[in-house]
Order: C-alpha cells, then structure tokens, then sequence
C-alpha cells in the first residue's frame, strides 16, 4: 500500500477491508467494513471525481479549470483532484455555508465564489462563468459513467481483500452516484447477472436512504408500480403526481421515470438529491431481485452514529452512518438479508439450526465516510434521538412496504 | 516488504496517510501512521499478539495466555488468543467499567476482577500462575518480543514513505511503543531519525528516568548514594536496575486522565536504549488539557476519535509554536535565510505522527474534556518540558 507513486496510475487509496468484531457480534455473521472514510478526501467521492478529472485533465491539458457547484463532500473532492493533478479549481457555493467548508475549501487549493441563496442559483452562476471560460469542465458530482467507474474500483478491491464472495453490500443512497459505482464494479468482477441467466453470482445489494431524502426509493417504486412489477411505462404520470410529495419526469435516454422531489427534509444533508441519476435508475431496473430499496427515520440513522462511533471510534455523517442502522439492529437485518434468524430464539430452532449450521453470512457495509459531522452535531442528534426514546419501534420502508422495527 | 519478515503476523499492514490538515498547519509535509485500525484498535496488537505467536510456538496450542490489564493491553491480549484458538485469562481491578468486561468477553477471555489496584490484579494473576502450567504472562510492554512485534510499524513506513522522515512522534507511557519505535528505526538504518516521545505531566516516569540517567543527572555514575540524595524531594522513588545499568523512577502517583500512559515504572531495557540511540530521544511532557484539545481538533478535522494517550503526540502536531521546539533544525532558525526560503524548507521537510490508537475514549469524555479545557483558557500559553527544560508554548 504506497503512499506515494511518481507516475500513479489512480489518484485514489485503496482502503482497508476490516473486519467488525463489534457489528459481527451484533448480528451473528461475519461483518466488513470499507473504509471510504480512508480517503484523501475523507470520502468515497474521491474515486470517481479523481477518475472523471485525470481524464479530464488527459483531454484538456494541463490548463484545464475545473469547476464544480457543491458545498458538501464532492466539492472537497474536486478540490483535492484539483490540487493533486497541479490544475485549477472553483468551487461555486450558495450564500451561508458554513466557514468550516469555506476553509477546508481553500485549505486544498480551490477558489471559492459565492452566488445565490440556493445551490440552484450557485450552479446558474457557473454554468454562466462557464461560457465565458473555454478552459471549464464541470465535475459532475453523481450522474456520469467516468465517476461511477472510479466509484466501483472499490469493489475490485473488496474483491481482492475478501476470501469470498459477499453475501450483501449495503451502502447509501443519495443521486446513486455510489450505487453505480457498487453495480459497475460488480459486473466487472463478476458478481452481476447480465445475462439473466446467471442469478447465484449476482451479490445483493441493499440501498438505504432517509425518509426526508428518498428521490431514489420513489423513483423505483414509479417505474415498478411501487416494487410490485418489473416495469412501467410513462402513462398516466399526472395522476400520479397528485399528492405526491415530487414531480414526475420522464428520461427519455435512459427510458425511466424520475422522482424530483419538492423538498428535502433530512438531516443527511449529504445525501439531498432532489432528483437521481436516471442512468444509476435504468442499471438498477436492471437489476430485479438483486436491489432492495430502504428508507430509514434520521433518528436511527442518528442513533447508529453514536453507536458507531462509540465502538469503533469514527466519527461518520448521518449519510454514512445510514446503512448501519442494518449494522446495529439485528431485527432489521434480518428483514434485509433473506436466510437470516429474526431472533436468538429462531436461530436455535431446529429448523433454523440445520439451516444455519456454519451458514454464517459475510456482509460488507461501505463505510462512505463525509466531512459533515461534528462532536457538537453529534451532541445534537443525542437529543433528538432522546426525543424520540419512547417510540419502541422505527418506521422503515422497504420495496413498498411499511415495517415496524423493534429499538 | 514487512509481510516477509513477519510472514505468519496477525496484526494488519495499517496505512500511512498524508494529513492536509496538520501539513497545512505546520508548513511541512505531515503523514500519519493509523493504528488505531488494528484489529484491537491499538498498536499493542502488533507486539502482543507477536508475543502470543511465540508463545503459542513454544508452549503448544494448550497455552493459557494471561494478562493484567484493564486496557488496550488486554483487550490485544484477548484478540490475539481468540485468533490463535487458544485459553486467555485478563485479570483487572474491581470497579474496571462494564465496557471493557464486554469487550473482552467478546473477544473469548475470562475475566478475573481482583483487588482495588492494578498491582493486586497483578498479584491474584501471579498466585494462580503457580498452579497453571500451561499459563504464560503476556507483558503489557517491557519486553523483546514485543518491542520486535510494535517496530514492525517502522518497516512498513519505510516501505510507504518515498523518503527517510525527518522526525517520527510517538506517545510515552511505560515505554513499550517507543521500544518498538528505537528498534524499527535500528532495523531500517533509520538510526539518525530524529525520536520525540511525548508524555503528560500527570504519567511521566519514562521522562524522569531518562532525565536521571541523562541530562539531569547529578554524577555520571548511578551509585546509590546519589540516588537517595535525588529522591528526597521528587515524587518518585528512585532504583537502580543492575541488568540494563540504568536509574529508574517509580512514581508514588499518577495524576494524569490519559490512563493508558499510565505506568508507575518504565520499561528499563527501553530507557536503556533511548539513552544509547545516537541521535537520542526527545522527551516531552505536556499537560493534560493540551492533549485534550489537541484531541478535539483532531476529532473535527479527522473524524477520529482517539484517546489522551494518542493525542498527547497530536499536541506538536497542532501547535506550530511546540512544533518548531522539537524539529530543532528546521529552518526558522537558520539565519540569514529569506522568508520563502524558509517556508520552502519547511514544506519539503516530511514528519510522520504515529496514531497510537486505543478504545478508552468515548463521547461523553470528549464532551468533558471540552469543559477541562475550557476551564483553562485564560491562560495563553501552555507549560511543557522537554529535556530538562521548562518552556511556555503559545496556545
């Protein structure tokens, strides 16, 4: 693992794969994490926006100005590529961010300009700026197939660093630019069925998002007649969007409906897509049996950071730690991953016994990591977990159905 | 390649990252030599379970490993047996938190709560020792073997750094770290790398050994007349170990919160060794709430959450001021040189910061520490030792 190459072939770390004795005892199987939180940057982003800017750089030359509208992880992202490759970069940001991103922003390198109330208006700006500047390219932040191709080099690795194939990868689900990079990496190391013919070598993987940012979920449950079909057609898209919390639009390239939704409410800011990738959409449509769509309450997701960071001493953003609400509670594991005991109880039943006997399961979570956590965020999200003690139960979703899921 | 030389180890090949944020802070280039991702989330599983190795090679797979440790110590230890399918035994103090209990039944150890104190744990685990056979102590840190296990950090650091570094930091408790540190660095012709261990003011047996046997002492010869005469005041007692002919100080208390630093006595095989290395060790003490903060801005900015222990080697990375007192020949104090001259040396100089790791943390302390700190703040300057000197560094 060398820190420094003087002709590197990627920009990106190949992270440790390292086993949970915490999360495995948890649940009863054999658990790893990746740990994106490793990069450079501090996130998994730092793959695909590194891929999508060497080549950029490759194409453009060296005075290639790389320019990018974002205040969250992709930004820190762009700035470091920037840096890294000895090429410009500004990154365009809405009024009121917060002076932490501001410095870590110049701390890498970048310009900063600040336009707008709105990231809407932030990005307005620089596709302005862009027309007059013949040297600007436009990191895309989660819809292009360069960055999902640099996203999925991870699962190369995982593949490398584990014995066998897994038998779930659960990661976090924002636009998707993280899930087209797990399908891309999958069908590169042959753990997807592209042929239909092949399901065993397909690996599971479970897609967990919030409730107050779910554009993803929606968007499948749109274009499967909520879980329940292979496919549906764009007809009837007025009647649906009545009293729905999105418009509806059609992608004609990628033949998907899309789900914009009018609001996000979520604490996980990092994962705040008013609309996904229709491309990540159509691979996961691809897909049937092989994706299972999640949404989870911020509380859990809050309540899975603490419990992460008291065990294994990561400090992680709500985006990251969302897919280990599975991690930490066993009940809504085992709805996830079929072939798994609901309780101790279960497991010992004779059934399960002959069943499960030296059946455990290897699991990888992805570890996606985000600078946008704080101890005193951390504080925060304990009372308003506190607040929502009493419940004895999480409301999840998951492919259409309501669950109740035991604390 | 360190897989080579240790090719059936346990422990894990962790990575070296460069840290923008610390070189960004001290002008130079700054990496970081992550254990806390050892499978026992501290360096200790490198030296411990290599001890454990041996043992297991020696004494067969019917070997009980035993340990006394409330600690990261015992927490490896625990790890370490569970891998090699062997017996362990962890012995503590009454009153160790339920965590640490958890965490070591989890791994597959007994536990053994004896006694108030640390030495009567100790005491317990001796007494059943005589009628086990098959028992082996595991030692928390003085001792070869696991010296040779925690210096394998240094052969892998030489294989991911593109040069030889500068000066290398580590923390200072009983010593067992920077054993592993003097002999790694003996191991890869790293012997003129520059050491800095640092300590708190609260657990710094290891800087008052050092400083008897070195730069305070009185005579150079150990005789025990002056060790009486040293003692009378000092908050140490003072023996004399004839094995490794060096002075070791045994602290009647130990007042620091950084608890895995926490030893009475120092390993004296590696005072001895600090005290012949050619280039020498820097010893450092700083106090309790610069490692507090130092591991506050390192939580913010790395997003790890480390213990005092760990952090108290942080502190030079975050205060340029501590900093420049250490990397004693860095180009602030080459006169004559223009200021870009000087920034330009300092950029091109590399240091590496090793993260020792350690579970004794939690939100709550992080949340505590904050107050500590905080009760201080008026002060301006924070009031470190290093080498016998006293020096105020600007906060």
């Amino acid at each position: 693992m060398s820190e420094q190459n003087t002709q590197p072939e990627h920009l990106w770390f190949e992270t440790p794969l390292v086993y949970s004795s915490h999360i495995s005892q948890t649940i009863g199987h054999s658990v790893y994490l990746k740990l994106e939180n490793l990069q450079p940057s501090q996130s998994f982003k730092y793959r695909g926006v590194t891929h999508f800017a060497q080549h950029a750089k490759a194409q453009h030359g060296p005075s290639v100005h790389f320019v990018i509208a974002s205040s969250g992880n992709a930004g820190v992202a762009a700035a470091m590529a920037a840096r890294a490759l000895e090429v410009r970069c500004t990154v365009y940001l809405p009024e009121g961010v917060g002076q932490e991103t501001h410095n870590l922003l110049r701390k890498h390198g970048a310009d900063i300009i600040i336009a707008g109330e709105r990231y809407s208006q932030a990005l307005q700006k620089l596709r302005e700026d862009m027309k007059n500047d013949p040297t600007a390219v436009l990191l895309p932040t989660y819809d292009d197939p360069l960055v999902w191709e640099g996203h999925g080099s991870m699962v190369l690795e995982i593949k490398a660093q584990l014995s066998k194939k897994p038998d779930a990868i659960f990661c976090s689900l924002g636009g998707g630019g993280l899930l087209g990079g797990i399908i891309h990496g999958c069908k590169q190391v042959d753990w997807e069925d592209e042929t239909k013919l092949r399901s065993h070598v397909q690996v599971p993987i479970i897609t967990m998002e919030t409730h107050g940012s779910n554009c993803f979920y929606h968007s499948i449950a749109l274009n499967t007649q909520n879980f329940t079909a292979a496919s549906s057609g764009p007809d009837d898209i007025a009647a649906r969007t009545t009293n729905a919390p999105y418009d509806i639009v059609h992608d004609k390239q990628h033949d998907v409906l899309l789900a914009c939704m009018h609001e996000l409410t979520s604490l996980a800011t990092s994962l705040g897509a008013t609309s996904p990738s229709a491309g990540v959409v159509r691979m996961a449509l691809n897909r049937p049996g092989g994706l299972k769509c999640v949404c989870v309450p911020d509380e859990m997701s809050m309540w899975a950071a603490k419990t992460f960071a008291e065990d294994h001493k990561f400090l992680v953003e709500l985006a990251c730690s969302t897919p280990l609400t599975a991690a930490y509670n066993r009940d809504l594991f085992s709805r996830l991953v079929p072939g798994t005991p609901t309780s101790l109880s279960e497991a010992s039943s004779p059934d399960q016994k002959r069943e499960n006997t030296n059946e455990k399961k290897t699991i990888v979570f992805i570890v996606c990591g985000g600078v946008k956590i704080s101890l005193d965020e951390m504080k925060e999200y304990r009372k308003l977990e506190a607040a929502v003690e009493k419940n004895r139960e999480w409301e999840v979703v998951c492919d259409g159905e309501k669950m109740h899921v035991s604390k | 390649m360190s897989a080579n030389v240790f090719p059936e180890k346990l422990w894990l090949e962790t990575p070296l990252i460069y840290s923008s944020h610390i070189s960004s802070k001290l002008g130079c280039s700054a990496y970081l030599k992550l254990e806390n991702l050892q499978p026992s989330q501290s360096f200790k599983f490198r030296g411990l379970s290599h001890f454990a190795q041996h043992a297991k090679a020696q004494h067969g797979p019917s070997v009980h490993l035993l340990a006394a440790s409330g600690g990261n110590a015992g927490v490896a230890v625990a790890l370490a047996a569970h891998a090699l399918g062997v017996r362990c035994t962890i012995y503590l103090p009454e009153g160790v938190g339920r965590e640490i209990h958890d965490i070591l039944k989890m791994h597959g150890a007994n536990v053994i709560a004896a006694g108030k104190r640390y030495s009567e744990a100790l005491q317990k685990l001796l007494e059943d020792m005589k009628k086990d056979s098959s028992a082996v102590l595991v030692p928390a840190y003085d001792d070869p073997l696991v010296w040779e296990g925690h210096s394998s950090m240094i052969t892998e650091i030489k294989t991911q750094l593109a040069k030889k570094p500068d000066a290398i930091f580590c923390s200072v408790g009983g010593g067992g770290l920077l054993g592993g540190v003097i002999q790694g660095c003996k191991q890869t012709g790293w012997e003129d790398v520059p050491v800095v261990a640092l300590g708190t003011h609260g657990a710094n047996c290891f800087y008052h050994s050092v400083s008897l046997n070195t730069w305070n002492s009185t005579s150079a010869s150990t005789d025990p007349v002056d060790i009486v005469a040293v003692a009378e005041n000092a908050p140490y007692d003072v023996v004399l170990d004839p094995e490794h002919d060096v002075t070791i100080t045994h602290l009647r208390e130990l007042t620091s919160r950084a608890s895995s630093l926490a030893a009475t006595s120092p390993s004296a095989g590696v005072v001895k060794l600090a005290i012949e290395r050619p280039g020498g060790v820097k010893c450092v003490c700083v106090p309790d709430e610069m490692s507090m903060w130092a591991a506050r801005t390192f939580a913010e900015d790395h997003k790890f959450l480390v213990e005092l222990a760990c952090s108290t080697t942080l502190t030079a990375a975050y205060n340029c001021d501590l900093f420049s007192h250490l990397v004693t020949d860095a180009p602030t104090t080459v006169s004559g040189a223009s200021s870009s001259e000087l920034n330009k040396a300092k950029r091109e100089k590399t240091v590496v910061f090793i993260v020792c790791g350690g579970i004794k943390v939690s939100l709550d302390e992080m949340t505590e520490y904050r107050t500590l700190e905080a009760a201080i703040e008026a002060d301006r300057e924070w009031e470190v030792a290093c080498n016998g000197e006293r020096i105020r560094v600007k906060k």
